[in-house]
């Protein structure tokens, strides 16, 4: 079987097995027009990943790597088990975005580039958590905005939006 | 990097998560914000989650539409959806905009729209009244064109002092700024208006059933009302009464059951046009009197199904120049029947059912329906996960609609327990006032083979789905009227359980 070898941007290089790599739609189809212009080959495929640091990546293959066994788990179990499956993937989900605001960007930014919907979609909401409940301060705090609205800008979005704020 | 750095499309994507009010809180935080977090997808997806409309396919493009201002100008906020979703006015296109009438009550348990002129009430206009937990509120709804705002003036004539005891369970109006009301001990009381207030004059205590329904029939000056008993389990041996009342001499002058013993009335309309013209005929719908326990306790025992296939549903016609005698009476081949039906051109007859929405009659011909509306397919199709009201419990709470039509008799409306609304144009279901090509009268039977959403056609024979207002109440009353200030008038409740009536116009 094939290797891939995906490269980050400072040259660093991780081998992955196909099924994990097939969660990275862009991976996935690049080794599909590979094995369609070329045939079946065991040379191994270099992926080159400009816009991806190392650390960043190895976090990427880690969370590919790991659903790909819980996919395999979730076929093989009964159905009996498969809301504790359920809330073990959960678990490990909410463990694995324990991670800086900085790092989260990374990967949203990883995510989005190498296609992978599944982590996209964790990363996403975990933004979105880290906005959920706080006030415009807590906000601008949280992801280095900084104030740009006039006042009387920002009285004009508070009055339009009274139903909310109250 | 920072947030902003994000491209567009992944800043949708964490914002898709948000929900209104951290939107706005991140609108607050700088010029960026206020432009990612007002962006129309965003508010788009967050007002079909509100209004309840999820199979937009059926419908025409939704625009946020253009709003002029009191001064003709249009709006900055103007085709935003933001701006609607923060106005709660539903859909501007295709769907309705709403107005609410707050009660300072507890709650609202009955409500009836009629028009100031047609009972010389003095003012003009169309009013509506309220049977809350304290009496009789009335509310003046001017007609024309008002600004959004001050759509309804808020003239009203509220309950006069000391404490209503019973649930006030229909209302009606009479002539000469006079009201009758229903209520759950089964008395009958009237009211006057005095002034700005709602005073109670008498009580009339004919039948111990809850009173159901109160309708005024202008042309013999008589109030009907009827009486189910099993909405207090009560004995066997009550009978459901339709009763006659001379409001001028304030006493029953006729009284009327079920002609089979085993079935009871539950609810009735006038033949004619119920503005005017009553008609010489009453319709009431009757259902077996056996109804399982399950059905009993969610709200409507009259909708149980689960009684013996023989224990069908009928509807029996009054003579109201024979002293409110039965006439007539017709089984139909459904065992439940939902407790409010409708008549229009005095000859149609229409009923809802579990399992069928719609059921219309011909007077002239009742062996069979001369039209039904099939089961409105899958209902857990029409409910997104993400929907902001209750999910029916049951097919019942879907399926079987407090129905009502319009003046003309062109559109009729059926609201689901939940609130769901549907709304057919009986002009093209029932083809009464589309011609053919050869100058004949539309076919009753006539079904487009394809949906609209199919072939391009919106309004059609198909039911469009308006939406949905909040409901909490066993009965989701509601009326439709043509022309005035308002189409729609229903009763519902919000999150915390305070009612309230919702106008709408139809856009």
């Amino acid at each position: 079987m094939r290797n891939i070898v995906l490269r980050a941007n400072d040259g660093a290089d991780h081998v992955i097995s196909v099924a994990a790599a097939s969660l990275c739609k862009t991976v996935a189809s690049l080794l599909q027009d590979l094995e369609a212009s070329k045939g079946e080959d065991t040379d191994p495929l270099i992926v080159p990943l400009p816009n991806v640091c190392n650390c960043t990546l190895q976090k990427v293959l880690g969370f590919c790597e790991q659903q790909r066994a819980f996919d395999e788990l979730c076929t093989a179990s009964p159905a009996a088990q498969q809301a504790d499956l359920t809330r073990q993937i959960q678990a490990w989900q909410m463990e694995y975005m324990q991670v800086s605001t900085d790092e989260l960007y990374h990967l949203v930014m990883a995510a989005h580039y190498l296609n992978v919907p599944r982590l996209l979609d964790l990363c996403t909401d975990a933004m979105a958590e880290r906005i959920r409940g706080k006030s415009p301060a807590q906000v601008r705090e949280c992801f280095g905005l900084k104030p740009s609205l006039s006042p009387e800008e920002e009285e004009e979005i508070r009055r339009s939006n009274l139903w909310a704020l109250n | 990097m920072r947030l902003k750095d994000l491209d567009e499309n992944t800043t949708l994507l964490i914002l898709k998560y948000l929900d209104p009010k951290d939107l706005i809180s991140l609108q607050l935080t700088c010029k960026w914000g206020h432009a990612v977090a007002s962006q129309n997808p965003l508010w788009k997806t967050l007002c079909i989650e509100r209004y309840a409309i999820w199979n937009t396919h059926m419908l025409p493009p939704i625009q946020a539409g253009r709003d002029a201002d009191a001064d003709g100008a249009y709006s900055p906020q103007a085709g935003r959806f933001q701006h609607l979703y923060g106005r709660n006015n539903g859909w501007r296109n295709p769907r309705f905009a709403v107005e609410e009438l707050k009660v300072e009550s507890a709650f609202i348990s009955s409500m009836h729209t009629f028009k100031a002129d047609a009972l010389s009430w003095e003012g003009g206009g169309e009013l509506i009244a309220v049977g809350t937990s304290d009496g009789i509120e009335v509310t003046r709804v001017p007609g024309g064109e008002e600004t959004e705002d001050a759509w309804w003036a808020r003239s009203r004539m509220v309950p006069g002092a000391g404490q209503q005891e019973s649930v006030l369970q229909a209302v009606a109006a009479l002539p000469g700024r006079r009201l009758a009301a229903g209520t759950d001990s089964g008395a009958v009381q009237l009211h006057t208006v005095v002034g700005d207030h709602v005073e109670l004059n008498s009580v009339l205590l004919a039948c111990l059933a809850p009173c159901v329904d109160v309708q005024y029939c202008q042309a013999s000056n008589k109030l009907y009302t009827v009486h189910d008993a099993t909405y207090k389990m009560a004995s066997p041996t009550e009978r459901n009464t339709l009763q006659e009342f001379d409001i001028e001499k304030v006493d029953v002058v006729a009284a009327a059951t079920e002609f089979s013993e085993q079935c009871e009335l539950v609810c009735f309309a006038p033949m004619g046009d119920t503005a005017s013209d009553w008609g010489n005929e009453l319709v009431a719908g009757a259902v077996h009197g056996s109804f399982c326990l399950t059905c009993y306790h969610t709200g409507l025992p009259s909708l149980c199904y689960h009684k013996a296939t023989t224990a069908t549903a009928a509807l029996c016609m009054f003579d109201l120049r024979a002293g409110l005698s039965m006439v007539q009476r017709y089984g139909t081949h459904h065992r439940s029947l939902y407790p409010h039906i409708c008549c229009a051109r005095s000859t149609y007859v229409f009923t809802s059912h579990v399992g069928t929405p719609v059921c219309v009659w011909d007077r002239r011909s009742m062996s069979v329906p001369v039209w039904e509306e099939q089961q409105l397919g899958n209902f857990s199709h029409w409910y997104s996960p993400g929907m902001s009201f209750q999910a029916p419990l049951r097919a019942a709470a879907h399926s079987a609609f407090y129905l009502s039509i319009e003046a003309g008799g062109d559109q009729l409306i059926g609201r689901a327990d939940n609130g769901m609304m549907w709304l057919w144009d009986l002009s093209a279901t029932l083809g009464w006032q589309q011609p053919q090509p050869h100058g004949a009268q539309g076919s009753w039977f006539r079904h487009t083979a394809s949906a609209p959403w199919h072939c391009d056609e919106y309004f059609s024979d198909w039911p469009q789905q308006l939406g949905a207002w909040p409901c909490e109440t066993s009965l989701p009353e509601m009326h439709i009227q043509n022309g005035g200030s308002f189409q729609l008038a229903g009763l519902c409740s919000d999150a915390f359980d305070r009612d309230f009536v919702s106008f709408a116009r139809l856009a």
